[in-house]
């Protein structure tokens, strides 16, 4: 067990690294890199616009200012911001408290709304019971986050975090409700849970004993591709609900091309996707003597 | 031009209905109560007909559009600095948004001496900041050769340094402080309008923005990233009202930062908030069906909508069409294709009127009001272009070398309102046989192409001029400009009219006459309307939303609009705005 | 339920072919303003009235219906498989493979790759006809987007792998690739299926948000997705609520999928 730990949190910090260069790389090489938007305005002088540009213009290789900046991380400075003026640290501090708590919230509704779907899917198995619920998870697919989020302030009159998590919620339950099902279903129609059917088990331990079990690990594998979903989702939602996170930070930053900024959170998300994913693989039982991992 | 103007205050006026409801009763002989009735409308009239006398206290909310990058007065550029900035910076001349006229402020009185080349201002006295310190010459001194350091790249400080020479900064020893530039600076008091003055002491507690001590009507009390800041009276500001109340009126300001304009309209609606300065057409439509009395149109802006063409030779954009862009007839034609009065009407509802030069009529002095109006004409636009020698077969138009007219457009992602703009100027090229290509941009990739490489053959943007002299635009009309929009930084002029242009802005920047001045750059605005190097599309109205709740209010068409007296606003009913 | 699918792939066709059909249904065209009618109510003229522009909705939506229902399915089929070769041999395979590949899905999952579509937009030509410019985004956005349906379906092939008829196959000398072909793949068509209708959406909208970066479709071509962005106007809504066809519309193709592709067939 602590071999495999071992082993797993090595290769995600070796992802962690790549992640950050390959983000580093993204953002320098795209156009509008070391563009001051600061050059439009016509109340700088020339010197000062000349001054604007010289940074993008004599720019140092990806490679060593990755180098260069991983040496700083590791003594604790994570650089400062260009669009805010602030060290990056500060910043990521102050707004991570508000994106884990709205989109932890919002995973754990959606998680919970999800599950409960799925798993009165299997119990109900009924034709219009399955319409519904997949009508209101198609619904809910097809409804641009932004326009949940509205539809929170407008409607139910939340603004902020809670606003931010309900819609989080409603973005993660339809993927977790579809894939639940579908892991579920397979899982009821297996012989064991046929068996224990016949001979008159009742739903709620068939439910919790036969099939849920069995399922838990491939749904837990979810989780990790949901901590993405929720992070992605959570940029414009912040933004709309005027809820000062790490999603509302990221998309000011991928606006303003800020590069140490970007970074940083690029590297934090992949912590969590890459921890998310091991503690997945943690839950699952370990291979049968003889069998390969 | 006037700007057209609604009323700020809606006094309610009791007595019509219960006066004529008296007036029959008197038929049945109910004289007395009729008499009193018409008493008591009369008392009630003369109390309505009487200005409320301002009550201080309450708490004004709205919204910034996005997180202030700094709190440095001498460096604010954006929108959220400059807002901040205002309400809480004391400044020696501010400009009067509502009759642009320059009134003292920190200086009791200004002098222009030595053709220009000086100005001098006598201090007011008495002054402190917020902490209690006096305002003292030095502090003037301090904020001048702060911004005047060309090392600090100052959007307040450059604009002191735009002419040739140096500038100096000196106190006298009556205490009066004197500017002195080289060479004579036409229109100068515009740039102390901008020109916070702070201190030493200020600057360094620019991590703790609630500890920096400001001249303004208001200092920063709270501060939290993302979601708000608080500011609440100058304990010590100098202003008093005449009879004598210390202002301002309003005790405190809850700016929200709320980057969605959707919802800052559902919140105003609600009541959360108390005024949204600047609005889009479509909002502004919403709101009057919905509130009208809050819905403040205060007549046309000095904000615009402009479309130009790339006409710099090294850019990497076909030959053919850059011989496009350089021909004057080509403009010209684009020009008369465009329906200026349908953009305004149905982009912006009617909110906007069509263009006729660089200069809005809302910038009351320096706009030429002799432009001819640009005509919409597809037919004679096809005859021009006839005439260049392109011409139209089957539905296209070629030029000489038989090559079809198709150009890109770009403009950045994200504004709507551009987006149909863009989209309308489509349809009317594509009657001329033109097919114009749509592209939008993420606005640093739209600024790389317009400043850096070039790779673009036509561009559509916002213009938005917050300085009304001429003398500001410098750096989009001279020719070796880093603004100049078609051709930036030609070392010499390419053209006889850019030549032109340069030598009659530089004479205006110098020429102590206003009237001369304006003669000057009248003859600019002429020549660029005849050469059509950038199509000036629209002029829009000022738009805002005012809570009736509000005194003293009277949008202007500068910025910023609705609370640019913010140290007189008030409340009528402060209590009920406590939360 | 055979009845229901056969009414579900009767409507699917018919959204189709009435995209198809646009031309005929709708003579006005999607691009043509009619300037004296924006915001127009719903009349015989204007079947669910005009847009800001004064353009024809009911034609922008058909011929909307061409590039979304063309484009995002085949981006969702291009992830999900992608998606599928590289999760199912990494659940399949295990040891290193798993490994290696359990990393390479992170990272895909963690990398701001919009800026690798600003730079794909950046280095296309200007004139680029807007159909094979938002053909682009959505190729990149399939490209892209393999990483969450490769994560759950590992996740699916390691459980599978692990199931007690796989041992009984494999004991009796079933070779690997017919293990793969025949008994793992089948039992994963389930989740396939639903990874597959689940992106449709996901890409639509994705290409409405990329548009507020230029990345989207570009005008005067509609989309499902720039038709969905105008649902931001929330209030507008409940005065006009015809404005919300692309959206009934968009949920009926997504259910009509859904069931084409039932789920419970493919549980069996």
């Amino acid at each position: 067990m602590r071999t495999r730990l071992v082993h797993s949190m090595t290769t995600v910090v070796l992802t962690v690294l790549v992640g950050g260069l390959i983000a580093a790389t993204l953002v320098r090489d795209a156009p509008g890199y070391g563009v001051d938007e600061r050059e439009l305005d016509s109340r700088y002088s020339q010197e000062s616009i000349r001054q604007f540009r010289e940074p993008s213009q004599a720019r140092q290789s990806i490679v060593p200012f990755y180098l260069h900046y991983l040496t700083r991380v590791l003594s604790g400075d994570l650089g400062i911001s260009p669009s805010f003026h602030r060290p990056v640290g500060e910043l990521i501090a102050e707004r991570f408290p508000e994106t884990a708590r709205s989109a932890g919230a919002g995973l754990a509704m959606g998680w919970t709304l999800g599950m409960l779907a799925a798993l009165a899917g299997v119990a109900v198995a009924r034709p219009g019971f399955h319409m519904v619920a997949g009508g209101v998870a198609a619904l809910l697919l097809c409804l641009p986050s932004s326009v949940l989020a509205l539809i929170f302030v407008l409607v139910g009159r939340m603004e902020g975090r809670s606003a931010a998590a309900g819609v989080i919620a409603l973005v993660v339950f339809p993927r977790v409700f579809r894939y639940a099902r579908a892991i579920l279903a397979r899982v009821s129609e297996s012989p064991h849970v046929l068996m224990a059917r016949a001979k008159g088990l009742r739903p709620v331990r068939l439910l919790c004993a036969h099939v849920l079990r069995p399922a838990a690990p491939a749904v837990a594998a979810l989780l990790g591709a949901s901590v993405s979903v929720a992070f992605a989702a959570a940029i414009p939602v912040e933004v709309l609900c005027d809820s000062p996170g790490l999603g509302q930070l990221a998309w000011q930053a991928a606006l303003k091309r800020d590069l140490p900024l970007l970074i940083n959170i690029t590297l934090l998300v992949s912590v969590f996707a890459g921890i998310s994913g091991v503690a997945g693989e943690m839950a699952r039982p370990r291979p049968v003597a003889g069998e390969k991992a | 031009m006037t700007a057209r103007h609604v009323p700020g205050c809606v006094v309610a006026i009791p007595g019509g209905l219960d006066g004529g409801r008296a007036l029959a009763s008197c038929a049945a002989g109910q004289w007395p109560a009729v008499v009193t009735a018409l008493l008591f409308s009369a008392c009630c009239c003369w109390s309505a007909s009487r200005p409320a006398e301002p009550v201080a206290g309450g708490e004004l909310r709205f919204c910034l559009r996005a997180e202030p990058r700094t709190f440095d007065p001498l460096m604010a550029a954006e929108e959220p600095d400059e807002i901040v900035s205002f309400l809480t910076g004391g400044v020696l001349i501010r400009m009067n948004r509502l009759t642009q006229a320059f009134e003292p402020e920190l200086a009791e009185s200004w002098r222009l001496s030595d053709a220009g080349r000086k100005i001098e201002f006598k201090l007011r006295e008495g002054v402190r900041f917020s902490d209690g310190a006096a305002f003292t010459a030095s502090d003037v001194l301090y904020t001048l050769r702060t911004v005047l350091d060309p090392a600090r790249h100052s959007p307040v400080g450059d604009p002191f340094r735009n002419g040739s020479g140096a500038v100096t900064v000196s106190e006298r020893t009556d205490g009066r402080i004197v500017v002195a530039f080289s060479a004579p600076a036409a229109g100068v008091e515009r740039l102390f309008d901008q020109l916070v003055i702070t201190s030493a002491r200020s600057l360094e507690k620019l991590a703790r923005p609630a500890e920096m001590p400001v001249l303004g009507p208001y200092r920063i009390a709270e501060y939290r990233a993302g979601s708000y800041i608080l500011l609440v009276r100058n304990p010590h500001y100098w202003k008093k009202d005449a009879a004598g109340q210390r202002l301002p009126y309003i005790d405190s300001i809850r700016l929200s930062i709320q980057q969605n304009r959707e919802l800052e309209l559902i919140r105003f609606l609600r009541g959360q908030i108390d005024l949204i300065n600047g609005m889009d057409a479509e909002s502004f439509d919403r709101l009057a069906a919905k509130q009208p009395a809050a819905a403040r149109d205060a007549g046309r802006s000095l904000e615009g909508e402009q479309l130009w063409f790339n006409q710099v030779a090294r850019s990497p954009i076909p030959e053919c069409r850059k011989e496009w862009f350089r021909s004057r007839d080509f403009r010209r034609a684009i020009s008369q294709a465009i329906n200026r009065a349908d953009l305004a009407r149905v982009v912006y509802r009617g909110r906007a009127a069509p263009a006729i030069g660089p200069v809005s009529p809302a910038n009351l002095f320096w706009s030429n009001a002799q432009l001819p109006a640009p005509v919409f004409d597809p037919k004679a636009a096809l005859a021009r272009l006839v005439a260049a020698g392109f011409a139209l077969s089957g539905g296209t138009l070629r030029d000489r070398g038989g090559h079809a007219v198709e150009f890109s457009l770009i403009t950045n992602s994200g504004n709507q309102s551009r987006d149909r703009v863009a989209s309308m100027i489509q349809q009317d090229l594509a009657r001329i046989g033109i097919r114009l290509n749509i592209v939008t941009l993420d606005f640093g990739s739209l600024i790389e192409r317009i400043t850096r490489n070039f790779n673009y053959e036509s561009c559509l943007l916002g213009l938005v001029n917050v300085d009304l002299d001429p003398s500001a635009q410098m750096n989009v009309w001279l020719s070796s400009a880093a603004n100049h929009p078609w051709n930036p930084g030609q070392p010499a002029p390419q053209t006889a009219w850019e030549a032109e242009i340069d030598s009659l802005m530089r004479a205006q920047a110098v020429e102590p006459s206003q009237v001369r001045r304006k003669a000057l750059f009248d003859r600019v605005q002429a020549i660029v309307l005849d050469q059509a190097p950038v199509l000036y599309l629209v002029d829009k109205d000022s738009l805002s939303a005012v809570s009736g709740s509000l005194g003293n209010m009277s949008p202007a068409v500068l910025h910023p609009q609705t609370f640019w007296n913010v140290e007189r606003l008030y409340f009528r009913d402060p209590k009920g705005t406590q939360h | 339920m055979k009845r229901l699918r056969h009414a579900a792939i009767a409507v699917l066709a018919t959204i189709y072919l009435a995209g198809l059909a646009a031309g005929w249904l709708a003579p006005a065209g999607y691009a043509r303003q009619f300037r004296n009618a924006p915001g127009a109510t719903p009349s015989l003229a204007f079947p669910l009235g005009t847009d800001e522009l004064g353009r024809d909705a009911f034609a922008r939506l058909l011929y909307g219906s061409r590039v979304s229902l063309s484009l995002a399915p085949a981006a969702a089929a291009l992830a999900t498989l992608i998606g599928a070769m590289a999760g199912v041999t990494a659940g399949y395979l295990g040891g290193w493979v798993d490994t290696c590949l359990a990393r390479v899905i992170d990272l895909f999952l963690s990398v701001p790759w919009l800026f690798l579509l600003l730079s794909v937009r950046a280095a296309l030509p200007l004139n680029v006809p807007p159909v094979e410019s938002v053909a682009i985004t959505f190729l990149l956005l399939g490209l892209l987007g393999w990483a969450a349906p490769a994560h759950v379906l590992r996740a699916a092939a390691r459980e599978i792998k692990s199931e007690d008829f796989m041992l009984q196959a494999k004991a009796r000398g079933c070779r690997r690739v017919r293990l793969l072909a025949m008994h793992l793949l089948p039992n994963l068509r389930p989740m396939l299926a639903a990874q597959f209708w689940t992106s449709i959406p996901v890409f639509i909208l994705s290409e409405a948000n990329l548009g507020f970066l230029g990345l989207g479709v570009t005008e005067p071509l509609p989309s499902w997705g720039n038709l969905l962005g105008g649902l931001q106007n929330v209030d507008g809504i409940v005065s006009s609520p015809w404005r919300l066809a692309p959206l009934l519309l968009l949920v009926v193709v997504m259910t009509c999928f859904h069931q084409v592709v039932r789920l419970e067939d493919f549980s069996k």
